[in-house]
């Protein structure tokens, strides 16, 4: 209770400055967002101004014709004009939202040829990002850790808008994205881009977007995705164009992380296996591997992690549990870190085996 | 009941009821046709339209970029890609485009490839002669595969669309549903499994 | 209704009064008792929907886990959804119908009192199916009431199925009620009463009760398509088999926009009834009221996909449906002008059920308002799924619709049971409510214009200080809903005797007659000039 308290003080003295800029919609960095939020104020003034005039003849009437200030009730229940009047005033109306509205509409229907192809996938939980053009892809992860969201831990300023790789993009170029999903609907959200697109199993839907200045945009996912939905957030970070192209070069050239062939010692893949089984697993077997029965059964004590078969638990990590949330994580991860997140979880929460996976072990196992 | 009506009242309200019983079983099938509608104007259940071919046009070719992209759903461990990322492609001319498959699992699997096209206004534009996608691919452990697409764009597509994305998503087909259903030619999927 | 029992019953007759009791209410066919019945289920299932809102409302108080899973939460926020529908707004509507729809046309009681009582327990009957899947093995539903395939169909718990049953008896119940409804109001009226006399409260349930009926087999073929894709290896909504996630989004949606009006369409009416009687002053503009609901009507059928802005549909169906549903925003505002002229130059006075209709105008004009913004199909990229949305629809069903039907609670009250409820608790209970319920809704348009997705048990530190005032919001209007029923459980035996008329510028059949009236309301049709 005291940590809840001393949480919510924390809170509400950090959260004036976030909170500042943080009642209206942003404006954003392209010009589909700018648009859009013109589009949002011009809506708001037009509707300020029905409500001012419908609520001050509420009022009027409220205040003038009180029983109590002996006012006679009239008589009239007709009055063919001003029916009439009525009906066509927000006819006007919606044609005055309607045509900005159609002419954004056209801006945003736009199929030029792009500088660069980003493929957005959904994952339960996390976004996966290829340069098509590049060929190169990550998956990007919540790096929050759950100490923080189980509130043993201080809270951090981006406290579940931090991923361990953004999004990287170059301003002044269009980037075309095509989304798509892994498993369940998914939708790619970043407001300060104006893009919403939902993300649909089987099926590519598209957006663009010209970022404007460098920086970095914060999103998450908007559709109901299943357990984790708000644990997926999506980090862009806009970099100039030249920035961007040494970026990507380098990524491109990076050597892929074969590091199978090498054996390690267990201290060493404990170190390793603890923090990527906060970012993989911990989110459905929790922190202290309890999970949360009957859809996440606990790993703690379970007959998978302490038994003697190491076999039976690396093909189970692997290949995943048909029919159920468990993924299969061979396509996912490199030897070296699945190796380090099984040795994590057979040697965590007093589980002591000490069996050591060895990255190899993990290669012999794939085909 | 207030007042009970006498016999001759009853024959028109029975001839209504019965109308109406009617009426109302032809508009059942009255909706195929208008389902119809709604799907080509919402865009919904594109795979058949695509495999309707357009009817040959006298507008002049143009040329567009046109990119492959596969899918793997639900963590499929299997290697699924095009041999060629992009092309640029002229309209009315047929072209044709390998992906390969192979499964990285250590059992036999069933899939299939479940196409789909962004811009949703270009699916009709793109014609497909021949297609992987329109059936099941049964792969034993390490197995891989060749398979070919040929395809060509109507001229017809208006160019305005810069850029046409030829997705695939590989999805598993469990292996007794895919047995049977392959008998009865339909594609369909287990989902009890779950329940 | 005390024709069961005697006050000085014995203690041995306890188990025989009981069973008197029991069966004397499930075998119950007046349309008085029907109308109690749907009226009681409804505010037991608005605590049980409310409950599981304050428990959202609990965790979301500051950010971080503290009370629920994530997966419970999303259980939670999906059978609020369920019972908050299908619970309580729906059949507090049909509760209305059935009392009132045969004392306004001068009837004796509903045409098919039956198939009345079979409608009625088909509700509670499923209310307990869906709330027994909160303890099931497996979870209760987790996807949203929305229930989006494929997270309802592959990836949905075991109970899932158990949902889609107590859908289809929902369904079910809802047709046979709105077929009853239709036909007395096709054939029950009093000679004299036309079709351009009937009250508006009438009218509005006239056009529900159509809108109900082409409707509700559309969300039974969208949940039976899900237990077939879940059960039998079909692949409607499924893309490996060649089906269409998006294309369950379509049919559930061409059930989900009607089903809003069908909500609004009641309250309409009750507000149309309120607010002449407090202005003492005839409904202004009859013929355009009876024309707006029905134009309403017609509307809400062509508009479903305005919910699916993002999910890739082509520009020109972009632009159609955003077009078509702007144009609602025509004949509702007719309404509301309507409402507003109605009390214009009346003789107005404040009690409870007025306070109820005026702050209905209100808030209602304001959600219409956001409504409108929602309409706008390149803003609604940013709207979409945001808090912004989950504001947008409470202000409707909430701030308004449910104001609506308080009203409605309060105004006929001293007619169904013969007294007077406590005006001076009614008066606490609206200042309380209006205050808590905009603390609560308002600042979650804010949380949503900053980017808060909605269905989430934990967000970023911008979103702290909203949540915290609208979970306080949420604690407080809870908690004074419970002046309400205590109001109405005690008026019963201590209010003050009501007249016949009750209020002084009460018109309409109803008042003509005794309060409480009589079991069979007009047992000789009045005669109507």
């Amino acid at each position: 209770m005291v940590g809840l308290f001393r949480l919510l003080v924390a809170c509400v003295l950090l959260s004036p400055v976030l909170v500042a800029a943080q009642v209206n919609m942003p404006r954003g960095v392209t010009s589909v967002s700018q648009d859009i939020y013109g589009l949002h104020m011009y809506v708001i003034w037009i509707v300020v101004g029905i409500m001012a005039v419908v609520y001050g003849v509420i009022i009027y009437s409220l205040v003038r014709h009180r029983k109590s200030r002996g006012a006679v009730a009239a008589t009239f229940s007709e009055n063919n004009l001003l029916e009439i009047v009525w009906t066509v005033i927000p006819l006007i109306i919606i044609t005055a939202i309607a045509i900005p509205s159609i002419r954004v509409l056209i801006e945003m229907d736009d199929y030029d040829a792009a500088d660069l192809t980003i493929k957005i996938t959904g994952h339960q939980w996390k976004w996966q990002y290829e340069y098509l053009d590049h060929g190169v892809g990550f998956f990007s992860l919540l790096t929050t850790p759950m100490a923080e969201v189980v509130g043993v831990e201080e809270k951090d300023q981006w406290y579940l808008l931090e991923v361990d790789e953004p999004l990287v993009l170059p301003t002044d170029r269009k980037v075309r994205f095509v989304v798509t999903s892994n498993d369940v609907i998914h939708s790619w959200w970043v407001p300060e881009l104006g893009i919403k697109r939902d993300a649909v199993p089987g099926y590519m839907y598209e957006a663009w977007a010209r970022i404007q200045e460098p920086g970095i945009y914060r999103g998450q996912c908007a559709e109901l995705c299943g357990v984790n939905h708000g644990f997926m957030p999506i980090v862009v970070k806009a970099v100039a164009p030249e920035d961007f192209d040494k970026w990507i070069a380098a990524r491109a050239s990076a050597a892929p992380p074969v590091t199978s062939d090498h054996n390690w010692t267990l201290p060493v893949a404990m170190e390793r296996g603890a923090a990527l089984y906060d970012q993989h697993c911990a989110a459905c077997h929790r922190a202290d591997g309890n999970g949360m029965p009957p859809t996440f059964p606990a790993l703690r004590d379970s007959s998978i992690a302490t038994s003697t078969d190491v076999n039976r638990h690396i093909d189970l990590v692997m290949n995943g549990v048909p029919n159920t949330a468990m993924q299969a994580y061979a396509p996912q991860l490199d030897d070296e870190e699945l190796a380090a997140i099984i040795t994590y979880e057979r040697n965590a929460w007093e589980h002591d085996t000490g069996d050591l996976v060895q990255p190899s072990q993990i290669q012999a196992r794939r085909r | 009941m207030a007042t009970t009506p006498d016999r001759p009242a009853r024959r028109p309200l029975l001839i209504k009821l019965v109308a109406a019983a009617l009426l109302m079983f032809g508009f059942s099938f009255a909706l195929v046709p208008l389902y119809d509608l709604m799907c080509d104007a919402l865009g919904i259940g594109k795979i058949r339209a695509a495999a309707q071919p357009v009817t040959a046009t006298t507008i002049a070719p143009h040329t567009l970029a046109i990119e492959f992209v596969t899918t793997n759903t639900e963590q499929l461990d299997w290697s699924f890609y095009p041999l060629v990322k992009s092309m640029e492609v002229t309209t009315s001319e047929t072209y044709m485009v390998n992906f390969i498959a192979k499964n990285n699992t250590a059992h036999t699997m069933t899939v299939q490839a479940i196409p789909s096209i962004t811009p949703v206004q270009g699916t009709e534009y793109l014609i497909k002669t021949q297609c992987f996608c329109f059936e099941q691919q049964t792969l034993a452990p390490g197995e891989s595969i060749k398979m070919p697409v040929v395809f060509m764009i109507d001229s017809a597509l208006p160019e305005k669309y810069a850029t046409l994305t030829l997705s695939y998503s590989l999805f598993e087909l469990k292996q007794e549903t895919a047995s049977t259903q392959s008998r009865n030619g339909e594609v369909q999927r287990n989902r009890g499994g779950r329940t | 209704m005390a024709n069961g029992a005697t006050a000085g019953a014995v203690q041995q007759n306890v188990p025989r009064r009981l069973i008197a009791f029991i069966v004397r209410w499930t075998t119950a066919t007046n349309h008085k008792d029907i109308g109690t019945l749907y009226l009681c289920t409804a505010l037991l299932n608005l605590f049980v929907g409310g409950t599981l809102a304050l428990c959202i409302r609990a965790e979301l108080f500051v950010p971080g886990l503290q009370f629920v899973e994530p997966n419970f939460f999303n259980t939670l926020t999906t059978m609020h959804g369920l019972i908050m529908l299908f619970g309580f707004i729906m059949p507090v509507a049909v509760g209305f119908a059935n009392w009132l729809i045969p004392m306004m046309i001068g009837a004796p009681d509903m045409a098919l009192p039956r198939l009345n009582n079979m409608s009625f327990w088909l509700l509670p009957t499923a209310t307990v199916m869906l709330v027994s899947t909160l303890f099931m093995d497996g979870g209760a539903p987790n996807f949203g009431w929305t229930m989006y395939a494929p997270l309802s169909t592959t990836y949905g718990p075991p109970s899932t199925d158990y949902m889609i049953f107590a859908v289809h008896m929902l369904g079910i119940s809802s047709i046979m009620g709105s077929i009853n409804i239709i036909t007395t109001i096709a054939t029950m009226r009093a000679p004299g009463m036309t079709w351009m006399k009937l009250p508006v409260f009438v009218w509005t349930w006239l056009v529900t009760a159509f809108l109900l009926i082409g409707i509700m087999p559309v969300l039974a073929g969208a949940v039976t398509m899900m237990l077939f894709d879940r059960n039998f290896g079909t692949a409607f909504f499924d893309a490996a088999g060649g089906g269409d996630p998006l294309l369950f989004q379509h049919i559930f949606w061409f059930f989900g926009h009607p089903e809003v009006y069908v909500l609004a369409l009641p309250a309409f009416g009750i507000i149309s009834q309120v607010i002449p009687t407090f202005s003492r002053k005839p409904l202004f503009g009859y013929r355009t009221m009876v024309m707006a609901t029905i134009l309403i009507g017609f509307l809400s059928y062509i508009v479903w996909a305005h919910h699916m802005f993002t999910s890739g549909m082509p520009y020109g169906a972009q632009l159609y449906f955003m077009l078509a549903t702007m144009l609602i925003a025509v004949p509702t505002g007719m309404k509301v002008f309507n409402w507003i002229t109605t009390m214009f130059r009346g003789s107005i006075s404040f009690e409870t059920p007025m306070l109820f209709a005026i702050a209905f105008v209100f808030m209602f004009t304001f959600a219409g308002c956001t409504g409108v913004m929602l309409a706008v199909a390149p803003a609604d990229f940013q709207y979409h799924d945001s808090y912004f949305v989950v504001a947008h629809f409470h202000y409707v069903l909430v701030n308004g619709l449910t104001f609506a039907f308080i009203a409605g609670a309060y105004y006929w009250y001293p007619k169904f049971w013969g007294r007077m409820y406590n005006e001076r608790l009614g008066k606490w209970h609206f200042w309380l409510s209006t205050i808590s319920v905009n603390v609560l809704f308002f600042p979650q348009h804010f949380l949503g214009l900053a980017g808060m997705p909605r269905r989430i048990p934990d967000y970023a530190l911008q979103f702290v200080d909203f949540n915290f005032i609208s979970s306080i919001g949420a604690f407080v209007f809870g908690f004074s809903q419970l002046i309400f029923v205590y109001n109405m459980m005690v008026s019963r035996h201590k209010g003050k005797p009501a007249s016949d008329r009750v209020w002084e510028g009460a018109e309409g059949l109803e008042w003509t007659l005794s309060s409480p009236p009589p079991h069979h309301s007009f047992q000789t049709p009045p005669r109507i000039d």
